[in-house]
């Protein structure tokens, strides 16, 4: 190990959302002095205009920080920051191959939640060091000494000497400061070895391309360096290499191998750098990449259209560039007959759908139309041969099939034991298998159901934030497929079939979901002209049926005298708010519709 | 086409609480008010403009002085070139003229009245703001026909606050045993901040305005529906001048506010007595062609019974619209022969939401 390695940490915070990453973080920035009191902003890491707004965070950011330690030495941390939602524990997983170490944050009132736990272990699984910190101590209801035996008896790891904070109030942050340099493994590597670099995040700069965040692990990377990717062998002029800073990027002239920082060389195609690929040397190359990341699998599927037709390549431009660091996200071109041309995208969860769609319509400028989301569902047709469906409209004929399965998740729900009965009621409501329940201490429990992911990815987390006060908190992964009796239900407007609200339900439920979705458009489709027809229906079975009455008054029949302007400027105002509207043979539904009925 | 010359007196003895039209209950600028106007109509000396329509609104241009009415027309006839059956209508309100001033009008030419009688429920024209009972309005109807005027028209309205299928069938019967010529029913349409929706009154709802609209056309029947909001005894012609504003026929308003359409340029004067007497007249023009002249003709036509005429609609208009026309007309909402298209009674009502789904871009 060289002295410059000895004085590197490479470190993540984790944490259970909200409590209280991003702050811990503020503070580590602002006691080492990179940004003074005045450039502070709350959650400065968390830069995405969104992410600001929902105050959590959604991608891993990195930032450079100078700590000089109490025994005189000074220390460079790099600090990737991850995000906390289950949608997003790839990201987490991702970040942490850039680590030798992991501080791992628990709230001293609420203790050990489902994330806190599952990011734990993703640590451990990367060989991190785990440095546990207990923050929040300023609440009247915080139990530091209960949160320490939690950590040591449900994680198993000492937690004696975990330093007790307050982020919100900067209170002993320097222990969390001196524990790192401390506690967490400087990184190793040999400089003079071949180049080996994790691009573990990247993203589109206007300016300089595509802008890549790299840990070298072997070797050093020079802005002289031709630098190729082991997985498709692209080559590289670098142009710019440095380290990130809180507020942007200084360049430097070299970086070794422990390092972590940034590289530009022109790189115009986003396609070019997977996150998760080896970057090595051409004049000097390594002969087999790190270990790359486990492919990441969506979980959920849903259509996009744009509302505009004519915005189609706008968008496919917009997905492009928001998956270049986001490698969650996966599209294909797809057409409804109901929406025109559009793309078939893949999220993690519901949480992730809902920010890709509101960052393509805010920083993409587009109107879109989601149709409702889908998981993939294995067939085995009668003939024998198998096919993955993640569009309901594509379910072949009832006849055609042998047997249907679905995706279950092992599912691990925390709460306070005041709550199991509501849990249990609702796992149960939404078809989950009971699997155990154990007591973390007297008054918490850990229950684990096996449940059907199509019942989770709608609104269970709401569900079941608001059945238990907001206590519960919720884990999940994918398991396995089992068999199930499912159906596809049609929405039908005015006769008609739209097939972007079509989707596949547990036979039991149905009814009630096709009663539910007939309600709500009834809700959200204006009067118009004629009287609309909505039905709900399983083949040629109607099971639910709701009128749009037709519109009686729409008129100016008010005296302008010869101001026909005035009325001009009525219609034209009118008939531009039709292109809000998407039209279905002579029924108009407007956007907001679509959205509407995703969440019942 | 002949032209119609308008000229807004924008006075009041009170403004209602349902009216957007620009007025004033101070008169004292009246005298030059109305010196404005003839400076106005001077512009057009010499152009030899003929003219059959004219309408004297406002406002209220019986609390104007009588005299000065009887002047601005003379000057009118002085200035155009008025046909001998020219229509010459005047708004007036009960209450708000004598015979002496009746007298003056009629020797002055003014050969059609326009009375404004809401509703026949005093309660009801209380909640409007209104200065006169039904029983007001009919002695001053009365005085009207004494006088010797034969062509009067009666303004109501219906969708009123409060009000009910009774309550407007009242105000219908009442109307019909005057036997009136002409007869204005307007749906009462308020802008968002109305003082009327501060009082806590229950409004009809969009249902309850249309079965209102129903009665209105069914007790009226015994009138040609001519106008979304227009009616005329059997036999009897429409209001010519407002007849010109539904056929695109060219218009000249004078007055603040007023609004013109003449040689294809719509422009308007300022809304304001102080900007018009200092002599800020129409603003600028603006020209009206192509696929804007299109628009406004189905806008305006389809108002009308008699509906657009076939051959005025360009080729790409019907392979635009023809499915929609088509479910139109199967559904009853408008009537399709060779000549023209027109809207139903049923269809009226709902012209806003049909005019702007038609595609009336011209490629």
């Amino acid at each position: 190990m060289s002295e410059r390695q000895n004085h590197i940490r490479n470190f993540s915070i984790i944490a259970h959302i909200d409590h209280g990453k991003s702050t811990l973080a503020d503070r580590l920035l602002e006691k080492t002095g990179v940004v003074s009191a005045r450039e502070m902003e709350e959650q400065l890491l968390d830069n995405m205009e969104l992410e600001k707004e929902r105050g959590i965070t959604i991608k891993a950011r990195a930032v450079r920080l100078v700590y000089r330690a109490k025994n005189g030495e000074e220390y460079i941390y790099n600090l990737i920051d991850t995000p906390g939602h289950v949608d997003f524990n790839y990201e987490v997983s991702r970040s942490l191959k850039a680590c030798e170490g992991a501080i791992l944050i628990v709230d001293a009132a609420q203790g050990i939640e489902a994330q806190t736990l599952a990011n734990a272990y993703l640590a451990v699984d990367s060989d991190l060091e785990i440095l546990p910190v207990i923050n929040k101590i300023d609440l009247p209801s915080a139990r530091p000494d209960v949160v320490k035996q939690e950590i040591e008896d449900i994680i198993g790891i000492p937690a004696d000497e975990a330093p007790l904070i307050s982020a919100k109030n900067g209170t002993n942050i320097e222990d969390v400061l001196e524990a790192i340099a401390k506690n967490i493994p400087a990184p190793s590597g040999d400089e003079n070895a071949p180049l080996k670099a994790l691009i573990f995040d990247s993203y589109y700069d206007a300016y300089k391309g595509v802008i890549i965040y790299i840990r070298v692990m072997d070797g050093k990377i020079t802005k002289d360096t031709t630098m190729k990717m082991m997985s498709n062998g692209k080559e590289f002029e670098v142009v710019e290499v440095g380290y990130l800073n809180a507020l942007g990027m200084t360049p430097c002239q070299e970086l070794c191998a422990g390092e972590v920082g940034y590289v530009t060389a022109s790189i115009k195609t986003l396609r070019d750098t997977a996150v998760g690929d080896t970057v090595t040397d051409k004049a000097n190359p390594a002969t087999e990449p790190l270990p790359g990341y486990k492919a990441v699998q969506p979980m959920v599927f849903c259509g996009l259209y744009p509302v505009d037709g004519a915005r189609y390549d706008d968008l496919k431009d917009a997905l492009l560039k928001l998956q270049l660091n986001d490698a969650a996200l996966i599209f294909e071109p797809e057409t409804s007959i109901a929406l025109g041309f559009g793309f078939r995208c893949g999220f993690l969860g519901l949480l992730h759908l809902e920010i890709i769609q509101e960052r393509l319509e805010r920083e993409f400028n587009l109107d879109l139309i989601t149709t409702a989301p889908s998981v993939i569902y294995k067939i085995t047709k009668t003939d024998g041969t198998k096919m993955d469906l993640d569009n309901p409209t594509n379910l072949p004929n009832p006849s055609e099939i042998a047997s249907m399965e679905e995706p279950f998740v092992s599912a691990t729900i925390m709460t306070p034991t005041d709550y199991v009965g509501n849990i249990m009621e609702l796992c149960q409501e939404r078809r989950g298998v009971f699997i155990d329940m154990k007591y973390l201490d007297e008054t918490r429990v850990s229950i684990h159901y096996d449940m059907p992911l199509n019942e989770i990815i709608y609104d269970f987390f709401d569900d079941l934030k608001s059945r238990t006060k907001g206590y519960a908190s919720l884990d999940y992964e994918l398991s396995d497929y089992r068999e199930s009796k499912l159906v596809k239900l049609d929405i039908l407007l005015n006769g008609e079939i739209v097939d972007a609200l079509s989707f596949i339900v547990h036979t039991d439920k149905a009814y009630a979901r096709g009663r539910r979705i007939a309600e709500k458009l009834k809700e959200v489709i204006p009067r118009q002209l004629f009287e609309i027809p909505i039905q709900a229906a399983i083949g040629t079975k109607v099971i639910a049926r709701e009128t749009v009455k037709a519109m009686r008054k729409d008129v100016l029949a008010k005296c302008y005298g010869g101001d026909i302007t005035r009325k001009k400027k009525l219609l034209e105002k009118q008939k531009e708010g039709k292109k809000r509207m998407r039209q279905f043979g002579t029924v108009e539904v407007p956007q907001e519709a679509f959205m509407s009925v995703l969440k019942l | 086409m002949k032209a119609g010359l308008y000229f807004h007196i924008p006075f009041c003895v009170r403004k209602c609480a349902y009216c957007d039209f620009y007025s004033v209950s101070d008169t004292t600028s009246q005298k030059a008010y109305f010196e404005a106007m003839h400076r106005e109509m001077e512009a057009y000396r010499g152009k030899q403009i003929p003219v059959d329509s004219v309408f004297i609104g406002g406002g209220t241009p019986s609390v104007a002085d009588e005299t000065e009415i009887a002047k601005l027309l003379k000057k009118a006839r002085d200035i155009f070139d008025f046909a001998s059956d020219t229509e010459i209508t005047i708004e007036l309100n009960p209450k708000t003229f004598d015979e002496k001033k009746l007298l003056v009008y009629r020797d002055a030419g003014v050969n059609r009245v326009s009375m404004g009688l809401q509703s026949a429920n005093n309660d009801e024209l209380k909640k409007l703001g209104r200065i006169h009972t039904a029983a007001e309005f009919l002695a001053s109807y009365q005085l009207l026909r004494k006088m010797g005027f034969t062509n009067i028209n009666a303004d109501m309205m219906y969708g009123l606050p409060d009000s009910s299928i009774e309550t407007l069938e009242k105000t219908l019967t009442f109307l019909k045993q005057l036997d009136c010529e002409h007869i204005s029913a307007y749906a009462l349409t308020l802008d968002e901040n109305s003082p009327l929706y501060q009082q806590g009154y229950i409004f009809p709802d969009d249902d309850g305005v249309y079965e209102q609209y129903q009665l209105v056309c069914e007790m009226l029947s015994q009138y040609r529906h001519y106008e979304i909001s227009n009616f005329t005894k059997d036999g009897k012609e429409p209001c010519r001048h407002n007849f010109k504003y539904w056929t695109r026929a060219p218009y000249i308003g004078f007055g603040a506010a007023a609004h013109s359409f003449f040689e294809e340029q719509r422009f308007f004067n300022p809304a304001s007595i102080t900007e018009y007497v200092g002599g800020a007249y129409a603003r600028t023009p603006q020209i009206i062609s192509g696929q804007d002249a299109l628009f406004e003709e189905i806008m305006l036509s389809l108002r009308t019974d008699l509906g657009i005429k076939i051959e005025k609609l360009p080729d790409s208009f019907w392979t635009k619209n023809q499915k929609m026309i088509e479910s139109y007309r199967q559904n009853g909402l408008l009537m399709i022969d060779k000549e023209s298209i027109r809207l139903t009674e049923q269809g009226f009502f709902v012209s806003n939401a049909i005019i702007s789904s038609f595609q009336t871009e011209i490629d």
